[in-house]
């Protein structure tokens, strides 16, 4: 069963982020629904990136791990999973 | 600050700074101000023949030293011959930094001459990229790429540079220090999870020790062998993992999963606690994670967060540095009563050895009369073990790893996570670049020798003393043997019957070559290659053209259906991957 994922990502605004966030999902079959981009609130270097996916909710630990692997993300949180 | 340099001079100086001896590289249209600088410089430039055996080189070089390879090819096609190289690094974990021309900034995107959008191409199969806009980020992101690519998990970064950016005179500070807020090194391994580690291991009766190629990286070998020898626990290793262990010692099992020793994965069958050591649990080694060890705990330690329960769920772990973790577990397990466990691992030894049988004349009607393991074994007994060693992948890289036993760290050079053809025999001229004074020994396939043989022209230029084993049984022999097995016997795109003479080949670039065809002429032929030092030689070696690599575990299975020897019925075609 497909999952829906909300994710957070803080990161640093730097050349090629938004494809190596879509290459991590892509290749593990999550699927970008929504994409929202601001200013970090609490620390200036840093960016927020609010992602809603769909994808194998067995797969969303890995995910996780291989977004927060990524040179140029400071920290990833799963906000909420929905079944659908 | 105004600096009479331009990029291109600037970044060869931060390369001087940051140690940098060997550039290999391939130039062209966009790479001129680089080449340009490179000059007057004291890093040495070694001309390939192709980007890809540059980057292969680079790979050899980094897996010896320890310290990155520096590649640096042009734009469009000198750059993505390079990807395969990239690759090979990613998926071994090997530090290695990318330099690629690119057309000028104004023409991005407009279809250029020799214009690769390698930047967006390369994303996955690096660590980290660049294609720097400003001349003034030279000195920075240059800092920033050896940075990544040697700290943690090391890996492939590529930086793309516009010839406008490297001609353009360098307005930066030269001193730019690095700027990766959300790059995070690996922190220090938390106390609890080394404790939990021991608590288990010291309940163990039946404990093995798995080392993967992440305890070569983190220099952990010494406190393996006293982990080992303290605990008194065999030690298997993966293919990368040769080294890590010696495999002549009293404790050692060789090499585990689908072509490993039998008596490895018996043994693992009958475990009851398995610790490993920066392996990655990959499919050539668990074959199928549902069914493997399913009696054992798993223990897992490992530098990159991503891999604990990637594939298999551990039921403790920490993450950190091989050597770091293991200092701090020593101290925390005592001796463990195995000799009872020891006694059956003996017997496993005793019941199920390697072994291959030689001709000793007795050769099979039409056959060749010479046996690919023969000559590894000979080669082996030659050296003493004494050699550094690559391999392409198939057959002759399963025989290589399984009867040229490694003692030693970093003397084991073959491309695993990958399977690149054509890597052995490049990357064996930039380990003897990197060890002038060691006997480096390419053992390399038909198939993957022709792949990257234009580099006979780069080995010879600089006379290394390599040695080429070319074991030539006209097939691509690891593809056939399943083709016998599960295709009942359809050799489909996997017969080479055309091969050149790689003598006369060797020879019209100047390279000295042997030719072995008999068991009679083995030693004596092998030991005047060895003896040759004024430059590189090749073996060939034709052996038997059907000859199967055993024991073999058909992928995606699980140790029960090890096969061996060969069968007289065929067999299912595995799910497994390839």
């Amino acid at each position: 069963m497909e999952t829906q994922h909300t994710f957070s990502l803080i990161y640093a605004r730097k050349p090629g982020i938004l494809i190596r966030v879509a290459l991590v999902l892509e290749r593990r079959g999550y699927t970008i629904e929504s994409m929202n981009t601001s200013p970090y609130d609490s620390n200036p270097d840093f960016w927020e990136m609010m992602l809603t996916t769909e994808g194998d909710p067995a797969k969303l630990e890995q995910v996780t791990r291989q977004l927060a692997k990524l040179i140029d993300v400071f920290a990833v949180q799963v906000l909420r999973e929905v079944y659908c | 600050m105004e600096s009479a340099k331009n990029g291109a001079q600037v970044l060869i100086e931060i390369l001087e700074q940051l140690g940098v001896e060997y550039i290999f590289g391939y130039s062209g249209g966009a790479a001129l101000p680089l080449f340009d600088a490179l000059y007057h410089s004291s890093i040495k430039l070694i001309l390939t023949r192709h980007e890809q055996g540059a980057t292969h080189m680079a790979d050899g070089y980094a897996r010896v030293t320890g310290k990155p390879g520096v590649v640096l090819v042009t734009s469009g096609p000198g750059a993505t011959n390079t990807i395969t190289g990239m690759m090979t690094a990613q998926m071994d974990s090997v530090p290695m930094i990318v330099l690629t021309g690119q057309t000028i900034t104004s023409l991005l995107g407009l279809d250029a001459f020799q214009e690769a959008d390698i930047f967006g191409m390369t994303m996955s199969v690096v660590k980290h990229n660049y294609l720097i806009k400003n001349t003034a980020d030279i000195s920075r992101i240059t800092r920033e790429a050896f940075h990544i690519a040697t700290s943690g998990r090391p890996g492939p970064v590529l930086i793309d540079l516009p010839k406008d950016v490297t001609s353009a005179p360098f307005n930066g500070s030269l001193t730019d220090q690095i700027d990766l807020p959300a790059f995070q090194l690996p922190a220090r391994p938390n106390p609890e999870s080394i404790q939990s580690l021991a608590d288990l291991i010291n309940q163990s009766h039946k404990p093995i020790l798995l080392v993967g190629h992440g305890a070569l990286l983190s220099g952990a070998a010494p406190e393996v062998r006293a982990l080992a020898e303290l605990i008194q626990a065999p030690v298997t290793n993966t293919l990368l993992g040769k080294g890590g262990f010696p495999e002549t010692h009293p404790l050692s099992l060789g090499m585990l999963g689908m072509y490993g020793t039998v008596y490895a994965n018996k043994a693992l069958l009958e475990c009851d606690l398995i610790l490993s050591i920066g392996c990655r649990w990959d499919d050539r080694i668990n074959g199928n994670p549902k069914k493997f060890c399913p009696q054992a705990k798993k223990l897992h330690i490992d530098i990159d967060p991503a891999e604990i329960g990637k594939i298999v769920v551990p039921d403790a772990y920490a993450i950190g540095d091989a050597k770091q973790v293991l200092q701090e577990l020593l101290p925390l397990v005592h001796p463990l009563d195995t000799e009872k466990w020891l006694e059956r691992v003996q017997e496993l030894k005793r019941l199920y050895p390697l072994q291959y049988r030689p001709f000793n004349g007795n050769i099979p009607e039409g056959s060749a009369s010479l046996r690919a393991q023969h000559v590894i074994d000979v080669l082996y007994q030659l050296t003493n073990g004494n050699a550094i060693i690559t391999t392409d992948v198939g057959q002759h890289q399963m025989w290589a790893a399984q009867y040229f036993k490694t003692d030693q760290p970093d003397t084991w050079l073959s491309s695993g996570g990958a399977g690149t053809m054509g890597f052995g025999f490049p990357a064996a001229i930039g380990a003897q670049l990197a060890r002038p004074d060691q006997q480096v020994i390419a053992i390399v396939g038909d198939g993957g020798f022709q792949m990257t043989l234009c580099e006979l022209s780069t080995a010879a230029l600089h006379k290394l003393p390599l040695k080429i084993l070319v074991i030539d049984n006209k097939y691509l022999g690891m593809v056939r043997q399943w083709q016998e097995f599960f295709l009942d016997g359809r050799y489909s795109g996997t017969d080479l019957e055309g091969n050149p003479d790689f003598c006369m080949l060797a020879q019209a670039y100047g390279v000295k070559a042997f030719r072995i065809t008999k068991e009679e002429e083995l030693e004596q032929t092998l030991a005047e290659a060895l003896a040759y030092q004024s430059g590189p030689c090749l073996i060939h070696a034709e052996v038997v053209k059907e000859d199967n690599v055993f024991p073999m575990i058909p992928a995606g299975q699980s140790i029960h259906e090890m096969i061996t020897e060969s069968p007289t019925v065929p067999l299912q075609m595995p799910e497994g991957s390839t």
